[in-house]
């Protein structure tokens, strides 16, 4: 079963507050972890010595077929599907509005008969617009990039291997436009297969899949490379390969996921907290992990380098980020290194002189060579099964006032007069049913508000609270004004949940959706986070971690 | 035809479909989690949210009503507490998950009883064949009994289910969601999703 968090467990070192953490531009300044979730799928898979196979191989020569690959663990076998398609390019595209995609995938619970195939044949290549059933726990596509992908395709067809900057400047041959589970499109709920001690840390499945698709990335170009070119062709370099990821295109519809889950983001904030608090309380340093760290810096300096991006917001965050790292490493090279609990030295030198995006860099660093003593947590960040947060009707309108006044400051001091904190609504689009952000008095559809804006929601029940008596009990506010029902449960669940909730106005005019996404896909391993905009961004999954078939062999946990 | 969901599925159109026919946001939420604990009990449970919701306004709606009962419960002198008469409701079926959560918080047995039909029904007990007949049943008079306490009840334990419907029952419910979505324009389609970037390199 899935473990509750202990937050009574104490360190020499306080957690970080929620009041500076679950600020938005630290948010959008987080960096993949050794508790990010794609790390903690490959500590396991090494770990359990899982076993793939790609089973199946039925692509013709224009790419057209599907594939089965297989992930053999101690219990159980999951299987990813592929359907390879061939896309004229002018129907290629990653917003959620596209209908065809280069290649769609299902991850198959167990080992998929050809009626299996033949049905998920019929669905699958069609997404949204088809079903699967409760043996498919998720449902996925790919474009191929348009820059890499036939350069790739040629380059290996006429026997010689693509420019390896050419590669990196990309970093994947395939782009994942959307990796849904848990239900979607009638797939399996993930509560139904959270007992499954392989899935219980969050979205161990969907990083499965996307795990498996880089595999078959490379398996259809050289695929495609050798129906072009025969016997000329060579198979792209293991050694290149190995640079190249997955790439993730994400919209819109990722970042109210962390406004309506505020139980799994508590969780997910407070382990990787206590996590920091674990290594920062350690009274000295031992000769691997500091070997371990200077190594994790070498490599975060280089990645920083290859990462590329056009979004001036984040072109300045880059730019910081490479001058804070840079200061890290000289820092580190003069650092009293036996002073006592050098590592919480070294994170208050930090919190000194780095930027957003250097401290979170260097959590990330301070993180990597503890997992002695901190992987263990990873079982804390999925919340309990069946947990009903249910509203206490009992409390007392002073209780929650007291609530509101300690925990809810931020919210209930915005000045919602102010046109600027009331700029933005979201809503759901009738076209895609998916998340969309509007602007007050300049778009339609406000009055069909989604309840994301927590801090107005928040305000006003904390505004009309003043109106009655301290003695009264909540039941009775929500008897006579329900539409503050979800603030009141809101208010209730941050007594369990400090870390839950996003300590901005998220309808404000300054919101960038963006930081939202940066902090949810850095949670799930994503690096080169790239913005196309302030609603949707790139980033890579997977790049410079080994395949399926090399992990055993090679992997470092 | 029938359409068979998962409950993540089945919860998003039930919560949608609530706040579509007028409910808050709030209490949209509790019909979704009525829905999952109703799930086990009936064979087409979502066709109840859909009567329930079939009407011209929001008086008489069981989830309201239901959610008041379950968040007073704990109170002294609630109907949870003493019993009570909660008038007409509308498929006076859904009250059931909440009834079963407030005989919780008071720690003994709770009876929905239907007046016009006779039906006394021991809501945290094993609900058999009662489901059914309080499912067909669009509006009664219910009235709350207090009962036993409840000693040594084994704790319920929770269960993901599949929820199988008609694909009319679907469409209306579908209709009453679709009312919390914003037609797309042109520009909001550019804009609202934040397009302006090449997507495709």
């Amino acid at each position: 079963m899935t473990q509750q968090i202990d937050h009574s467990e104490t360190h020499t070192v306080a957690l970080r507050t929620p009041a500076s953490v679950m600020r938005l531009d630290r948010m959008g300044a987080a960096h993949p972890m050794r508790l990010s979730f794609l790390r903690i799928l490959l500590r396991r898979a090494q770990r359990e010595n899982w076993q793939f196979t790609r089973t199946e191989w039925n692509v013709d020569d224009k790419g057209v077929g599907h594939a089965v690959y297989q992930a053999r663990g101690p219990e159980r076998t999951y299987s990813l599907i592929a359907f390879a398609h061939d896309l004229p390019d002018e129907d290629r595209t990653d917003r959620v509005i596209a209908t065809a995609w280069d290649a769609t995938f299902t991850l198959f619970d167990g080992v998929p008969t050809e009626v299996d195939i033949h049905r998920l044949s019929q669905n699958v290549p069609h997404q949204e617009a088809g079903r699967i059933s409760e043996k498919e726990i998720c449902l996925s596509r790919a474009n191929r990039s348009v820059r890499l992908f036939n350069y790739v395709v040629d380059t290996l067809s006429q026997g010689i291997q693509p420019d390896a900057e050419k590669l990196f400047d990309v970093g994947y041959l395939m782009r994942t436009t959307a990796v849904y589970g848990s239900g979607k499109f009638g797939a399996v709920d993930y509560s139904a297969i959270q007992h499954r001690e392989e899935l219980q840390a969050p979205f161990q499945a969907e990083m499965l899949t996307v795990w498996l698709i880089r595999w078959f990335a490379i398996d259809i170009v050289n695929h495609m490379a050798k129906c072009a070119g025969a016997e000329r062709a060579v198979e792209l370099d293991p050694m290149l390969a190995r640079r190249l990821g997955v790439g993730n295109s994400t919209g819109l519809g990722m970042a109210p996921f962390l406004v309506r889950h505020p139980d799994l983001v508590n969780a997910w904030i407070t382990t990787r907290e206590t996590a920091l608090a674990r290594v920062r309380s350690l009274n000295a340093y031992d000769q691997e992990a500091k070997t371990g760290f200077l190594s994790a810096l070498t490599a975060a300096i280089e990645n920083a380098q290859l990462w590329n991006t056009s979004h001036p917001l984040q072109v300045t965050r880059l730019a910081d980020l490479r001058n804070d790292l840079s200061m890290l490493d000289t820092h580190v090279h003069t650092f009293d290194w036996d002073t006592k609990m050098p590592w919480d030295h070294l994170w208050r030198w930090g919190e000194q002189h780095l930027s957003n995006e250097g401290q979170e860099a260097l959590l990330s660093l301070l993180l990597e060579p503890h997992g002695r003593i901190i992987d263990d947590l990873a079982s804390d960040l999925s919340t309990a099964l069946g947990k009903d947060n249910k509203i206490d009707g009992a409390m007392s309108v002073a209780e929650m006032k007291e609530i509101l006044s300690e925990h809810f400051n931020w919210a209930v001091s915005t000045d919602f007069q102010d046109k600027d904190e009331n700029a933005l609504f979201w809503y759901v689009s009738e076209e895609k049913l998916e998340p969309r952000i509007g602007r007050v008095g300049i778009d339609e559809g406000h009055e069909l508000e989604q309840p994301l804006g927590i801090a107005r929601l928040i305000s006003d029940l904390s505004r009309d609270l003043e109106t009655w008596n301290n003695s009264d009990p909540i039941a009775a506010v929500l008897m006579r004004l329900p539409e503050h029902r979800l603030a009141v449960k809101r208010v209730q669940q941050a007594l369990s949940n400090p870390y839950g909730e996003i300590q901005d106005n998220l309808v404000g005019k300054d919101t960038l959706p963006i930081d939202m996404m940066r902090c949810k896909l850095a949670f799930f391993g994503a690096s080169r986070f790239d913005p196309r905009s302030d609603k949707w961004v790139r980033i890579s999954l997977f790049q410079d971690m080994p395949f399926p078939y090399q992990l055993v062999q090679e992997y470092q946990t | 035809m029938s359409v068979s969901l998962s409950q993540g599925e089945a919860t998003a159109i039930v919560v949608k479909a609530a706040r579509g026919f007028g409910l808050s946001w709030g209490l949209a939420e509790e019909a979704g989690w009525a829905l999952c604990q109703l799930g086990q009990f009936g064979d087409d449970s979502l066709s109840w949210f859909d009567r329930a919701f079939n009407a011209s306004s929001t008086e008489n709606c069981p989830i309201t009503i239901g959610a008041t009962v379950m968040d007073h419960a704990p109170l002294p002198n609630s109907e949870a507490q003493l019993g009570g008469d909660l008038g007409l409701i509308r498929m006076p079926v859904l009250l059931i998950p909440f009834l079963r959560q407030a005989a919780d918080l008071v720690g003994h047995r709770l009876f929905l009883c239907e007046k016009s039909n006779g039906l006394r029904i021991d809501v945290t007990s094993d609900l058999g064949s009662h489901i059914e007949q309080l499912g067909s049943l669009p509006i009664g008079h219910v009235v709350i009994e207090a009962g036993a306490l409840i000693h040594n009840d084994p704790p319920r334990k929770h269960k993901t289910c599949r929820f199988q419907t008609s694909m009319e029952t679907l469409a209306q419910l579908d209709k009453l969601g679709s009312r919390t979505y914003v037609p797309e324009t042109e520009a909001s389609r550019m804009s609202g999703a934040g397009a302006g970037a090449s997507d495709n390199d």
